[in-house]
Formats: structure tokens, sequence, C-alpha cells
């Protein structure tokens, strides 16, 4: 484990969580939301999660965003 | 009062991130062996859960043999979550699920000849994979759960891709139906034991001609293929729940 990818790591989730919810386009919010995903699954890599990493890069960043995309097609794309 | 709100509604979020960091200060530090969570539970099975389970992957251990129990509630929760996503999706999907597809086209398609030849590529990998990491998931990081997502992934793919014809096309009674036989092949499991005068999922009861570890590592991938058949399928209910009325933009 190395501390400082931790941090950095860390440190782009909170990023990509502020930008996910700062931005009024749903569309792009998902796309940065499983970029968090991705992030969070390395940070878990990084910790030795790796059973963990694993659920969260399958599931976080690939079902999660197809499932949210879909739903954002059903409906409108601007945030209120 | 909706102003009052706008302007200072950071102050409660701040106060509450600042109280959180405060108390993070007394949890124990990553890795401290002193830490509760290390001293009672932990030393027992890395000490016992190769010889007792048979499984190299102590995450395995953990999750399909010692606290299978729980596993059977995520499961069931997972399979509850599909069951009502169709149930309020659902109504939507009325006219054209069962056997309404007109020409067995999904009008949901991405098609295209570089998009075509990438899943036809990659797709037989994905498939292979999510099988290694189910069977092989006592030895190295893995399991049912993902292996499922991983196969609901390519399938996912392939319908994104080429529509729903050559995806495999079900309708959601089908996938429903699988579902249920993937969380039926866990309890069943659970069920044999209690049949052969054990706990419930106790593996150690099972049938089999094999002994000791080797017997509970053959029970507990009995419910991980259960798993992986009830996670895949939900997934890619869900899926077909929320495409099936889309139009093409």
């Amino acid at each position: 484990m190395i501390p400082s990818l931790v941090t950095l790591f860390l440190v782009l989730m909170v990023v990509c969580a502020v930008f996910a919810l700062g931005t009024s386009d749903l569309l792009a919010a998902v796309v940065i939301f499983g970029a968090f995903s991705f992030f969070s699954a390395i940070f878990f890599t990084l910790l030795g999660a790796l059973d963990v990493a694993f659920t969260e890069a399958a599931v976080g960043a690939a079902i999660t965003t197809v499932f949210f995309v879909s739903a954002i097609y059903r409906t409108d794309r601007k945030a209120m | 009062m909706r102003l009052l709100f706008q302007r200072f509604g950071w102050v409660p979020l701040v106060a509450a991130g600042a109280i959180l960091f405060y108390a993070a200060r007394d949890l124990p530090s990553m890795g401290d062996p002193a830490a509760p969570a290390a001293v009672h539970v932990s030393p027992r099975y890395i000490e016992k859960a190769q010889e007792e389970t048979g499984a190299a992957n102590m995450v395995t251990a953990v999750l399909a043999d010692y606290r299978s129990y729980d596993t059977l509630g995520e499961v069931v929760v997972i399979f509850t979550a599909g069951l009502a996503c169709l149930l309020v999706l659902g109504a939507f999907t009325h006219t054209d699920t069962g056997s309404g597809e007109s020409d067995g086209e999904m009008a949901y398609s991405f098609g295209s000849d570089v998009l075509d030849a990438t899943i036809r590529m990659l797709t037989p990998f994905i498939v292979l994979f999510a099988t290694y990491v189910v069977v092989h998931g006592h030895t190295s990081p893995g399991g049912g759960f993902q292996g499922g997502a991983i196969l609901a992934v390519a399938v996912m793919l392939v319908r994104l891709v080429r529509g729903g014809a050559p995806g495999l096309k079900l309708s959601s009674t089908v996938t429903l139906a699988v579902a249920s036989i993937g969380v039926f092949v866990y309890f069943g499991t659970g069920l044999t034991s209690l049949f052969f005068g054990r706990n419930f999922l106790d593996y150690a009861a099972l049938p089999l001609p094999y002994e000791g570890g080797h017997l509970r590592e053959l029970g507990s991938l009995s419910i991980e293929v259960g798993v992986f058949i009830a996670v895949t399928a939900i997934l890619v209910l869900i899926f077909d729940v929320l495409t099936a009325g889309a139009e093409d933009p």
C-alpha cells in the first residue's frame, strides 16, 4: 500500500463527487459518478480489499451507469 | 425562508463534517493489530479457514461458509429488488412483454460496424471471465456476486449494441423464473443439509463422497452458483424493464 496514492485517489473521489453534484446535466453527472466508482475501486485495491474492488468495478462503474442512463433516457435530461 | 436555506445550507453540512472528522480520530488506525476486530474473530479465521472450508480466499470462506445465512439474506434482498422494479416499472412495458416482439428489434440499439466488431471480440472473453470468477472464487478474489455482475454486463453490452434479438431476448417472466431457480439452488443446498440431520446450510451433511474441507468447498461452490444465476437474471431483468419502453432518439 502506497500512502500518497491512497491520498491521491481519495482526493480524486472527492473532486468527482463535488462535480457530480454541481453539474446540472444529469448525463454528465452519471458519467462523473462512474468515474467516482472507478476511483473508489482502485482505492479498494490499494487497501487490499480485492473482492470489494471487483464488485465496485463491475456494479458501480458499469451496471449502475447503464441503469442511470436508461432512467435518464426515459425522463428529462435537465435537473429541475 | 427558501433563500435562507440556499444561503446558509452549508453550515449544518460543515458542522456535521467537523463532528465526523473529530470522531474519526478515535477509530483504530488502519492495520492496527490491537484493534477490536483484529483481536477476537480474525485470528480464528486466519488460522482455521483453509483447513475447515477448503477456501484459500478467506473472504469467500466467510461469505459462503461461516456467514452463509447472511449471504442468503443478501440474495433474497436482490431478488426482492428485481421484483419491485418489475412491479413498479412493469406497467409501462405491459404492452410489449411476452410474445409481443414485432421483429425482435429493440428500439434502443446503437448499432454500428465498429461497435459490432468490438463486441464480437469482447463478449466471449467476458463470459469466460465471469465463469472463471465464479469457479475460481475459492482461491482468488471473486465469487457469485462478481461473476453474476460480469455476465450481466456481457448480456447488456450485446443488447445495447445489437438490440434485443441476438442478445438472448427473454420475456420478464422467464428471467424472473431463472432468478427464482438461483435462489432455489441456495435454499435447496441449505435444506439438503437440514434433511440429512445437520444445521441449515451446514455443508458437512451434504451426501457427496468427499470429506472435511473438500466437501464444504463443494457446498459453498453450489451456493455460489445459485447466487451467480440469481444476480445475473435479476440485473438483466432490471435492464430489460428499464429499457423496454424506450424509443429511438
